[in-house]
């Protein structure tokens, strides 16, 4: 029963942090059509800033976490409309490819900065731990489940009741249309990015709370919220979170019986069977070719 | 292909290309039918063709880069080795990703499909080099055929998921059989060809180059026949391409199959060229400096596949050289010098975000502006020679 439960809560922390950065991949996907691999990059300078941040600074948790936040946000907001914003428009595929090189930038920046070998953030939000039926719960995982259901929470009620969550969902829908009524999809993109930035930097910080932190190791738990994103469908926020689940336990029960070097087999071998078999994953809407 | 042996003599230089246009042009006006035959008006007529005068310049640049480096020292040999290597799967690559417009991330896999099938039928006893080279380029073609599968379905973005799911499988059971059964990776016998040994120097690199040439005017001629127009109207739209009849399955199938066979021949050779075949090299980073290749030289075009291919793999060596001069001179340097694969991957990551999105012709798009900027120049002197005549 232990190592059941305790492999049941690893696949539900871990789940939702590959939901929580699934959910930025998702805003960006519906507002600007463009699926951007830097959020594994992105993912990387949240946890370097945060890690800088604890130890140089000394600062406490809740600072840092923001400030992390923030300015890993603001930079995504920035690069979009500096960079991408231009292109994009235009041809959202090839913008999706260039993504993949600011990532390999950003993983090249931190190296350099950082070194490359892992590095561990000094234990700032406490050792207490609990026992619940022989799973051992530390205030991590708390803290990271915590920062998913805030994020997220706040992220579907400014869908679902605000003007602003309106226009999304209009740009999302039908982006001609949706400008044809006054929506700018130039700002919505922009936000989009803004807030893909502060998922994808938060789930840095989570993870950085959790295990030591190395530029390519982050890189590819990046890479991870691709196969949740299909699982759960491309544009749709709850089955992000949902295929990040689903991820963790299938990546949680592989590593059990097939050893911890299956992980990436079992994950990517999933997504291929669903690309092949349902691409628009359990939750997504299919779209209309046309010429 | 064909024609550039012929174009050298009756090309004067790149600098005048306007007025041996305007040569060429009035000679045809006056004997429009006749003089078209015969080889050299119709090496004059190809070069009078806008981009040609890039094409064959960047050709004639990389041949006598090629045979000078065969005469050059072991290193340059090397790096010379290592750039063939890596044009071949560029070509096969663009094939896929300039040829068909399928733009996958899989290259590394394909790559360590060839290295692998060799190693291990090497392990099995298989020695002769031929049988291992063909049974590398048809197990590419088989996987290559798989892999293109998803590409049945839909393009562009999920075929791009999918393509980087493949990289991340193979990636793993390649590793996993690795750490299984010889941690250290496979190592391959020597590389002989009747009793000459091929396996380093000039006879490696020659082998190599003569495979290149092969690959890449084999490719050359596809592209001519209806295989390359049927990969071509996929390139433009797919669903343009089924309205107006052509096999959209069959073809995009092929376009896999083939990139396929050619990047894992180059993955064979890449494994021939280190020794052994080691699942750590052919990781996604490699599948992403291919793309870089593709993408830096000019998407649609194969030989600007090849220049990539030579530029990014030659680069390295040339910072690394050019670091080591800066430092003996006295600059502080050691943030490159300690960290230059880091370095030198990040510095390939941005130009292939600033050639995606600023110049998607890559570098031969820039050379054939700058023609285009020549020619501009000749232009203007030969319009007023057409109002005396």
């Amino acid at each position: 029963l232990n190592v059941v439960s305790q492999a049941v809560w690893g696949a539900l922390v871990t789940g939702s942090l590959y939901g929580l950065v699934g959910v930025g991949f998702v805003l960006l996907y519906r507002a600007s059509k463009v699926l951007s691999f830097t959020q594994g990059g992105f993912m990387l300078l949240g946890a370097y800033i945060f890690y800088g941040l604890t130890t140089s600074a000394k600062m406490p948790f809740l600072p840092a976490a923001v400030i992390s936040a923030v300015a890993v946000a603001a930079l995504s907001a920035v690069v979009y409309t500096v960079v991408f914003s231009r292109v994009a428009a235009r041809e959202p595929f090839a913008t999706s490819v260039a993504t993949l090189g600011l990532a390999g930038v950003i993983t090249a920046i931190v190296a350099v900065l950082f070194s490359t070998s892992a590095v561990t953030v000094p234990n700032i939000v406490g050792t207490a731990s609990f026992h619940v039926l022989g799973a051992v719960i530390t205030s991590a995982d708390l803290v990271s489940i915590a920062i998913m259901v805030v994020v997220v929470g706040a992220i579907l009620i400014v869908l679902r009741t605000t003007p602003l969550g309106l226009r999304m969902n209009a740009v999302a829908d039908n982006p001609s249309l949706a400008v044809h009524l006054g929506v700018s999809a130039a700002r919505i993109a922009t936000i989009a990015w803004g807030l893909a930035g502060l998922t994808a930097a938060l789930g840095g910080v989570a993870f950085a709370l959790r295990i030591s932190i190395a530029p390519a190791g982050i890189a590819t738990l990046g890479f991870y919220a691709f196969p949740a994103i299909i699982l759960g469908g491309l544009d749709s926020v709850g089955g992000a979170i949902l295929g990040g689940l689903i991820l963790a336990a299938l990546q949680g029960f592989a590593a059990q019986v097939f050893g911890p070097n299956s992980i990436d087999l079992v994950s990517f071998g999933v997504m291929l069977i669903f690309l092949l078999v349902r691409p628009t994953g359990l939750f997504g809407k299919a779209e209309a070719v046309r010429l | 292909v064909i024609d550039d042996t012929t174009a050298p003599p009756s090309s004067t230089s790149l600098a005048d290309p306007g007025t041996s246009g305007a040569a060429g042009s009035a000679g045809n006006a006056a004997q429009p039918v006749t003089l078209a035959k015969g080889m050299v008006p119709a090496a004059r007529r190809w070069l009078i063709r806008k981009g040609n005068p890039t094409n064959l310049v960047v050709i004639i640049v990389l041949l006598i880069g090629a045979i000078w480096i065969g005469g050059a020292n072991p290193f340059m040999n090397l790096i010379g080795q290592s750039c063939a290597i890596f044009a071949i799967a560029a070509v096969g690559q663009s094939i896929l990703v300039g040829g068909a417009g399928q733009i996958a991330f899989s290259g590394g896999a394909f790559m360590a499909i060839g290295a692998f099938t060799a190693a291990l039928l090497a392990r099995a006893g298989v020695t002769n080099f031929f049988v291992l080279l063909v049974a590398s380029a048809l197990a590419g073609l088989v996987v290559g055929l798989i892999s293109g599968l998803p590409g049945l379905r839909f393009r562009g973005l999920y075929l791009l998921l999918s393509s980087i799911a493949l990289q991340f499988i193979v990636t793993s059971l390649t590793t996993q059989y690795q750490t299984a059964v010889s941690p250290q990776g496979f190592a391959l016998p020597p590389l002989m060809i009747g009793s000459i040994d091929f396996s380093f120097g000039v006879p490696l690199y020659i082998l190599l180059i003569v495979m290149l040439a092969v690959i890449y005017i084999a490719a050359a001629l596809v592209e001519r026949t209806g295989v390359g127009l049927a990969w071509k109207a996929l390139r433009e739209s797919e669903v343009a391409a089924a309205m107006s009849g052509v096999d959209v399955v069959r073809w995009k199938l092929y376009a896999f199959a083939v990139s396929g066979a050619v990047t894992a021949v180059a993955g064979c050779m890449f494994a021939y060229w280190v020794g052994r075949a080691d699942a750590g090299s052919y990781d996604l980073t490699l599948t992403i400096s291919l793309v870089t290749m593709v993408f830096i030289g000019g998407i649609t075009s194969r030989l600007g596949a090849v220049l990539g291919a030579v530029v990014i793999t030659a680069l390295p060596y040339l910072l690394q050289s050019g670091s080591t001069a800066l430092v003996s001179s006295g600059i502080s340097f050691s943030w490159y010098v300690n960290n230059q694969s880091t370095v030198n991957a990040g510095l390939f990551s941005l130009l292939f975000l600033l050639v995606i999105l600023f110049e998607p012709g890559g570098l031969l798009g820039l050379l054939k502006k700058l023609e285009g900027w020549l020619r501009s120049l000749g232009g203007k002197r030969s319009g007023r020679r057409e109002e005396q005549s």
